[in-house]
C-alpha cells in the first residue's frame, strides 16, 4: 500500500450529516454556561463569605472586652479572600484565534501550572490562615470569658474552659486536613498526569530530528 | 439563525470531514468520540467571532480540533468500552468494494491510534491534503522540522500497516 492510497482510503470515512450541530453547539454551550455560572457562584460565595466573617470579627471586637483577637481574625480572613483574588486574577487567559497547536500545548500547560500552584498551596493560603483564625476566635472568647469572670474565679476554672477549645481545635484541624488532602490528591491524580502528558507531547513537537 | 451560526454551519457542512476524522483518531471509544466532538464544535463556535478573513476554514478547524484533541485530558490506562472501529457510523455499506475500503481505512485509523500524537496530527494533516507549509504553520514547527516528522511518521505508519 503506498501513501496515495493511504489518503484515499482515508478520506474514503464516512462523515454523518452535519445535521445536528447546531443543536449540539447550543446543548454545549449551555453546559458551559452552567459550568461557567456555577464556578462564578462559587467565587462570590467564597469572597461574600470571607467579607461577611471580617466584618462580624470586627463588630464582635466593638463588643467584646479583649480587641485584639477579633482585629487579628478579621485581618487575616480578609488576607485569605485577598489571595484567593489574586490568584483569579492570575488565571491565564485564554489562548489567541487561530493559535498553532505548539501555542495550545503552552496555554494549556500554563492553565495546568496555575491550578497545580492554587491547589497545591491551598493549604498555605486558604487553610492554614483559617486554622489560625479559628485560634484567634478561641482566644478571643477565653480571653473575653477571662475578662468577664474575674481573675480569681478564672484561676479555678481555666483548665475547663481550655479543655473545652482545646477538643474543638483538633476536629477543625481534621476538617481542614481533609480539605487539604482532597486538593492534594486532585492535583497529585488528575493535574499532574495531565501535565506530564502536555510536557511529553511538547518535547516531541519541539524534538528536531 | 444569526449570520455567527450561518457561517459555522456552512464551513462545517464543507469541512465536516475533517472534525470527525481528528475525533475518531483520537478518541478511545464511540463515548469519548462523541465527547471529543462536541469539545470541538465548542471551541469552534467560541473562536469563530476573531476569525481572520485572510485564513482559510480548513486550516482554521485543523488547528482548533487538533488543539483540543491534544490538548484534552487522557485517561491513563482508560479502556475503550467498546471499540468504535468494530461499529459502523453510517448504515451497513453494501458490496465487496465498500467492505473492502472499510477494512483498508479501519486499519489506517487502528495503525494511527498507535503512534505518538503529534505524529498522529502531522500524519491526519498529510492524510488531509494538507502542505508541509500548512502543517508548519497549524503546528507552529518549522517547515524543515515538519518535513523530517512526516517522513519519519510515514515510514512507521508504513510499518504498523505491514506488520
Amino acid at each position: 500500500m503506498d501513501f496515495a492510497h493511504i489518503q484515499q482510503s482515508w478520506a474514503q470515512q464516512p462523515a454523518p450529516a452535519p445535521g445536528g450541530d447546531q443543536a449540539r453547539i447550543q446543548q454545549a454551550l449551555k453546559q458551559a454556561r452552567v459550568l461557567n455560572r456555577r464556578v462564578a457562584m462559587r467565587d462570590y460565595v467564597e469572597l461574600g463569605t470571607t467579607v461577611g466573617m471580617s466584618g462580624a470579627f470586627v463588630w464582635i471586637a466593638t463588643l467584646a472586652p479583649v480587641v485584639w483577637p477579633w482585629v487579628m481574625a478579621a485581618l487575616v480572613t480578609l488576607g485569605v479572600g485577598a489571595a484567593f483574588v489574586r490568584e483569579r486574577l492570575r488565571k491565564p487567559s485564554a489562548p489567541p484565534v487561530g493559535s498553532t497547536v505548539r501555542q495550545g500545548l503552552q496555554q494549556a500547560l500554563e492553565e495546568i501550572d496555575h491550578q497545580v500552584r492554587m491547589l497545591g498551596s491551598v493549604g498555605w493560603w486558604y487553610l492554614a490562615p483559617l486554622f489560625v483564625v479559628a485560634l484567634l476566635l478561641c482566644a478571643g472568647a477565653l480571653l473575653g470569658m477571662k475578662a468577664e469572670i474575674g481573675p480569681e474565679v478564672w484561676a479555678r476554672t481555666w483548665v475547663g474552659f481550655v479543655g473545652v477549645f482545646a477538643l474543638v481545635i483538633p476536629v477543625v484541624g481534621a476538617a481542614f486536613w481533609f480539605v487539604w488532602r482532597l486538593n492534594d490528591r486532585a492535583v497529585k491524580n488528575t493535574l499532574l498526569p495531565h501535565r506530564a502528558q502536555l510536557v511529553a507531547l511538547m518535547k516531541n513537537l519541539e524534538e528536531e530530528m | 439563525m444569526s449570520d455567527h451560526d450561518a457561517t459555522l454551519t456552512r464551513w462545517l457542512t464543507e469541512h465536516r470531514g475533517i472534525l470527525v476524522r481528528i475525533s475518531r483518531a483520537y478518541a478511545v471509544d464511540a463515548a469519548d468520540e462523541e465527547d471529543l466532538q462536541q469539545d470541538i464544535l465548542l471551541a469552534l463556535w467560541r473562536s469563530l467571532p476573531s476569525f481572520r478573513a485572510d485564513a482559510k476554514p480548513s486550516t482554521w478547524i485543523f488547528q482548533v480540533a487538533l488543539n483540543v484533541a491534544l490538548t484534552r485530558r487522557r485517561a491513563a490506562g482508560r479502556r475503550p468500552a467498546h471499540d468504535p472501529l468494530d461499529e459502523s457510523h453510517e448504515p451497513a455499506a453494501d458490496g465487496e468494494g465498500a467492505a473492502m475500503q472499510r477494512m483498508e481505512w479501519t486499519a489506517v485509523l487502528r495503525a494511527l491510534r498507535h503512534m505518538a500524537p503529534i505524529d498522529r496530527a502531522i500524519l491526519i494533516l498529510a492524510l488531509e491534503g494538507a502542505s508541509q507549509q500548512d502543517t508548519a504553520e497549524i503546528l507552529g514547527i518549522t517547515t524543515g522540522n515538519a518535513g523530517v516528522k512526516l517522513h519519519r511518521a510515514r515510514r512507521r505508519l508504513m510499518e504498523l500497516l505491514e506488520a
